[in-house]
């Protein structure tokens, strides 16, 4: 394509844009609403995900040591597995300690009181949360260690709950895609449908198919960017505003709620508000390019 | 220059538009094709340009079978044959002027040729005043020599011309025709779909006459619409 093909394309689908202004806006809010929709969903979806998974990569290991061990041993031992993330002693007297204050009780009526049935032991955390078990077994091996104690039930079920999540995300989120892009496409087709005259005269002085469909191409990937934008401001505002309000009323919640984020999602509503558009005008205008 | 054998025309709907055509088209050849309404001259011409594929026979335009062009080809087809219209099929949101300048478009020709040659196809058909104007600012007659001046931009070896004169009153019409014959002794074959009885008697250049899809009478300089 020439320098002046190039520019009779953009003349052609600027003036689209220009004559037809209520045409392209409600393509414009429809891409808008539909990738705002499918946003928001894989927001919500990633936050679940991340809590679920957070809370089972929080999940600890309790390695109970047998009396008059030695604690570095053992901790070495556990902690030559690369699976591990850390480890932490904790001296019976400082689980006597902890336990006091949980049950609320001052720690040294309760120490003066009775014998410390608590053993040594050592807190261990693993880098991913599907390594607990492994890690646990491994753990009961070691010599010195009288039992292993971890929230195995807890853990492994919010692992599934995080890996039903991620399959179901990803399934409905497709599924979301293909519905808003079928919309756009339909909005998009309602807009050559109105130029289909305009079209077919084209074709029959000679334009070829790539030539006539380029500005619908053109008007679509603005649309779509314009549609985008309008997505990502649409979400990071709503995603803010639900941000400050769960921070206040349910503080344990923890929101994926960061720089990096916010600009991945707003990055993400621009590129496929542009996919969107194009792949709209290509299915939208694929009806009326068929008949040659 | 057109070269039709054994042609037939059968629609999906299965209506028989065209049955049995033999034809041949000199170069620089003018031709009326005429007939009732119904007849299959509308259906004729329009194998020409492919805006009908024939489901029997060949079609040959320029030495070249049209009917088995690749869909891909048909664009390349259609810049060297020119198509008037009835209703002239302008692009209602273009001038005169970037109508007849979008048969260049679509050909990549540079935007100072495509300035060169506008005005200049205007002036042919009269209309150099009117370049500016938008086609419902425009008579009928005024709309079909835009409508020439656009099929003749690319200066085609073959016009084709499909109900010219149907909008138009007498006298315009006239006109119209007398553009056509000009532009056909300048050497293009030009071929019309016509039923207006006054300008192919008042022509007397070759007449061929259609019947319920096939050919009644085929004749040459000097024919009439019904033969008498």
């Amino acid at each position: 394509m020439g320098p002046n093909s190039a520019e009779l394309v953009l003349i052609q689908a600027w003036n689209a844009l220009r004559r037809h202004p209520l045409v392209a806006l409600g393509a414009v809010a429809n891409i808008a609403i539909s990738l705002a929709i499918v946003g928001g969903f894989f927001v919500a979806a990633y936050n679940v995900e991340h809590i679920a998974s957070g809370l089972a990569r929080e999940a600890t290991i309790s390695v109970q040591l047998k009396d008059k061990v030695d604690p570095k041993k053992v901790e070495t031992k556990l902690y030559s597995d690369t699976r591990v993330k850390q480890t932490t002693f904790v001296s019976k007297d400082q689980a006597l300690e902890e336990y006091a204050k949980s049950v609320n009780l001052p720690y040294k009526d309760l120490k003066n009181s009775i014998t410390n049935p608590l053993p040594d032991m050592i807190r261990v955390t693993v880098t991913e949360p599907q390594y607990l078990t492994a890690v646990a077994q491994q753990a009961k091996s070691i010599a010195g260690v009288s039992k292993v104690r971890y929230q195995k039930d807890v853990a492994e079920k919010l692992l599934h709950v995080a890996d039903g999540i991620r399959l179901m995300g990803m399934v409905l989120g497709g599924v979301m895609v293909l519905a808003a892009l079928m919309l756009v496409s339909t909005t998009i087709q309602l807009g050559v449908h109105s130029r289909r005259r305009e079209i077919r005269i084209m074709q029959l002085v000679g334009a070829t198919n790539n030539f006539i469909r380029a500005p619908f191409l053109i008007e679509g990937a603005v649309q779509g960017l314009l549609g985008g934008i309008l997505a990502a401001v649409l979400l990071l505002v709503g995603y803010s505003y639900l941000h400050s309000s769960i921070a206040q009323s349910l503080a344990f919640l923890e929101l994926v709620y960061n720089t990096q984020f916010m600009a991945m999602c707003a990055a993400g509503m621009v590129v496929l508000g542009v996919v969107f558009g194009v792949v709209g005008s290509l299915v939208g205008t694929r009806h009326y390019l068929r008949l040659i | 220059m057109i070269h039709m054998q054994g042609v037939g025309l059968l629609y999906p709907d299965g209506t028989r538009a065209l049955r049995g055509i033999d034809l041949h088209i000199e170069r620089g050849e003018f031709a009326f094709v005429v007939g009732a309404s119904g007849s299959g001259k509308s259906s004729l011409v329009r194998l020409i340009y492919r805006e009908h594929v024939a489901t029997e026979g060949r079609v040959i335009v320029g030495g070249q079978d049209v009917a088995q062009l690749p869909p891909k080809r048909v664009p390349a087809l259609r810049r060297r044959v020119g198509v008037i219209f009835q209703d002239y099929r302008l692009l209602p949101d273009k001038t005169a002027f970037e109508n007849v300048g979008f048969a260049l478009d679509v050909v990549g020709v540079s935007r100072a040729e495509k300035y060169r040659r506008v005005p200049i196809a205007l002036e042919l058909v009269g209309l150099g005043d009117k370049a500016q104007s938008f086609p419902h600012q425009l008579s009928g007659g005024e709309q079909q020599r835009i409508c020439i001046a656009r099929a003749l931009i690319n200066t085609p070896p073959v016009l084709i011309a499909d109900e010219p004169t149907g909008n138009l009153d007498p006298d315009t019409s006239w006109d119209i025709v007398q553009l056509l014959s000009q532009i056909a002794d300048n050497g293009t074959t030009v071929v019309v779909a016509t039923h207006d009885k006054y300008i192919v008697d008042k022509l007397g250049r070759r007449v061929i006459s259609l019947v319920q899809g096939t050919i009644v009478r085929d004749a040459k300089e000097g024919g009439t619409y019904d033969g008498t």
